[in-house]
């Protein structure tokens, strides 16, 4: 305890060399940790990019380098054979359409889609309302569920549309619930809809050729879903006598391009980080070594004067504990600070999800590197002097 | 009282330094009693420092036997020796050697740190030594902000504040104008009226007529030791 004031009052006494040291610390453990947040945060954010898409979804579409045939459409009949495969829950003809919509004296271009019973089918909770009732899609009843997005633009004043009734193209139906609004940012990638019909309704009124380019399937397991997704398009290649193949959309597959740049962003950024780490722990060990001339001397003072080997390495060791303590413990709120700053200011503008972030990881390993350095750099040469003679260490120029 | 404080008997010291072997002590033997006034002289390099620093604890000699107040030292360890420079000794050097960026109280409270004496009371002991050098309003001054002088009584109260058996000065004027340097040496008189022990370094006449007893060095090697009788005994 004693030993612990006596570092201190050294420390500040010397305000220029703890500055200094401390300095070092605080950018180097902060640069880390400012970096590994915003790499967590923007890989993260990419699953956060491609909302309106559920996770548990797919879509499948054919495979048309060699240009568009109708051959390649697939027949409601074909559909139906690809419920049975593993892991399918349900297989739904899919298109989407522009039109015009609207709700009295509003009017919007919107995307209109199918949906299932499910709520599995969207990104989104049931903001307000509720879901489709299985027995509407059974009866293919003139219901729809909008996407807030749709909400807004047919009620701008802002009350709720449930129960009201929408007008899409022709089709007049009957607003059940509501999504609720997926984060900011997130629109400019919307795979979803505006309005989603119950698939019975939408093939009646707007497939009537009783096929479709597009298959919707709705998974059970998320992490069966490349093996479901394989399946699935050998399934309808065989359907097709193998003339045409067919090709898979997810939300992990742009998710994992993506994640892969971010990947090796974070890994060039954290190598500059590292880098960065390096350089401050040589700025460390300068400045404890640069003070070394200077704390020999008063090393031999302090011998001279009866202090035991033991007592100097004590203070010592206390001064570079303290400062690790501090700059560590520094540096780390100002890199969580850093990061969560331009997290929450930009990255979160582009992917519209907080993604928590393992930092912890990333605290104690600059942490550990930055104690190293500074009990390494401040207590060995000190461990040296505290060895030689007092006569010795107070000649030391 | 004519109680031994310290004695010297066949001290030699030669330094190594690798292959290079310099003799600087060869033989030196002598006793100096409790309360005595010593001025070490000597031409340069006559190892009048060398024997200060054994004397003070703060080096081992390389072969002879060094008794303080009845305790043999010359066989101590490393922990013993500080012990010893801690309790025993009060040392001032020719260049202060006090810690920079540290005021005057903190030096001066410096051994009761080590001796393991709890804050409160260094700081009033250390205030009580500060006044007894005259500087007991610059407490809180900065080496930096003292002159030489007042440096050398920081020093010296520094060295003084554990009641040590003996005080040694290696050259304590050599850093300071002939005035500064009296003003230093009337310190050492009024230290040794109160009856310390004190073995002062020096190259003055001057300063050297002040101490009773004067032991001349050349080349590691006692010349003259001479007692002048004609002052008179304090007290
Ligand atoms: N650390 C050392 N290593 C080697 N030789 C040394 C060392 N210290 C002193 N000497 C030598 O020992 C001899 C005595 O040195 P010392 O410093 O005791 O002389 P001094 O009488 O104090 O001289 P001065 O009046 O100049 O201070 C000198 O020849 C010196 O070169
Ligand atoms: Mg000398």
């Amino acid at each position: 305890m004693t030993y612990l004031l006596e570092a201190l009052a050294t420390l500040s006494a010397n305000r220029l060399r703890t500055a200094l040291s401390l300095a070092g610390l605080v950018v180097g453990v902060g640069a880390v940790i400012a970096i590994q947040i915003l790499g967590h945060a923007m890989t993260g954010a990419t699953t956060g990019i491609f909302q309106g898409f559920s996770n548990y979804t797919f879509l499948v579409y054919p495979n048309n380098q060699n240009g568009f045939s109708e051959a390649q459409a697939v027949s409601f009949a074909e559909v139906d054979q690809l419920q049975s495969i593993p892991n399918v829950r349900l297989a739904i003809p899919y298109w989407q359409l522009t039109l015009l919509s609207r709700v009295g004296h509003n009017t919007a271009q919107l995307v209109v889609g199918p949906t299932g019973a499910q709520p599995e089918f969207f990104s989104q909770p049931i903001a307000q309302g509720r879901l489709i009732a299985q027995a509407e899609v059974d009866d293919a009843a003139r219901v729809c569920i909008l996407s807030a997005n749709a909400a807004q633009q047919l009620a701008p004043g802002g009350g709720s549309l449930v129960g009201t009734t929408v007008r899409a193209g022709s089709v007049e139906c009957q607003v059940v619930g509501v999504l609720a609004k997926p984060p900011s940012g997130a629109q400019n990638y919307n795979f979803g809809s505006d309005i989603y019909l119950p698939y019975t309704t939408f093939e009646r009124h707007f497939l009537p050729e009783r096929n479709s380019y597009e298959v919707l399937v709705l998974i059970a397991d998320i992490g069966q879903i490349a093996a479901t997704e394989d399946a699935v398009k050998s399934a309808l290649r065989q359907l097709k006598n193998g003339k045409f193949s067919y090709q898979t959309f997810d939300n992990f597959f742009l998710a994992k391009l993506a994640a892969r740049v971010f990947d090796a962003l974070t890994l060039i950024v954290g190598v500059i980080a590292a880098i960065s780490l390096v350089v401050s722990g040589i700025g460390i060990m300068n400045i404890l070594l640069v003070s070394v001339t200077e704390r020999t001397r008063e090393i031999g003072i302090r011998k001279a004067i009866g202090a035991r080997r033991a007592q100097v390495m004590a203070q010592f060791f206390f001064e570079a504990a303290i400062l690790t303590f501090t700059g560590c413990a520094l540096g780390t709120l100002a890199g969580i600070a850093i990061g969560w700053w331009i997290n929450t200011q930009y990255i979160v503008k582009i992917s519209g999800v907080i993604v928590p972030v393992p930092w912890l990881s990333s605290v104690l390993l600059a942490s550990l590197f930055a104690a190293a350095i500074t009990l390494a750099f401040g207590t060995y040469p000190a461990y040296r002097a505290a060895g030689l003679d007092p006569i010795e260490a107070l000649r030391y120029e | 009282m004519s109680e031994r404080a310290i004695e010297l008997r066949e001290i030699t010291k030669t330094y190594v330094n690798g292959p290079l072997r310099v003799p600087a002590l060869h033989g030196i033997s002598f006793v100096i009693e409790r309360g005595e006034y010593v001025a070490i002289m000597g031409p340069s390099g006559s190892g009048k420092s060398t024997l200060m620093n054994l004397i003070g604890c703060l080096d081992s000699p390389t072969s002879g036997t060094y008794v303080l107040d009845g305790v043999e030292v010359s066989k101590l360890d490393d922990n013993a020796l500080a012990e010893v420079r801690l309790r025993r000794m009060g040392f001032v050097f020719q260049g202060f050697n006090l810690l920079a960026r540290t005021d005057a109280l903190r030096n001066v409270a410096l051994p009761l740190f080590y001796a393991g004496v709890p804050a409160k009371q260094r700081q009033a002991l250390a205030q009580r030594a500060l006044e007894q050098v005259g500087l007991g309003e610059r407490g809180r001054h900065q080496p930096s902000q003292l002159s030489g002088g007042e440096q050398q009584r920081v020093a010296i109260a520094r060295a003084l504040i554990n009641d040590p058996a003996v005080l040694l000065a290696d050259e304590p004027t050599g850093n300071l104008d002939s005035k500064t340097g009296e003003e230093i040496m009337g310190l050492f008189s009024k230290l040794h009226e109160s009856g310390r022990t004190i073995i002062v370094v020096t190259h003055d006449e001057q300063i050297a007529r002040k101490a009773r007893r004067v032991i001349r060095l050349r080349d590691g090697l006692v010349v003259s030791d001479t007692i002048c009788d004609f002052f008179a005994l304090p007290g």
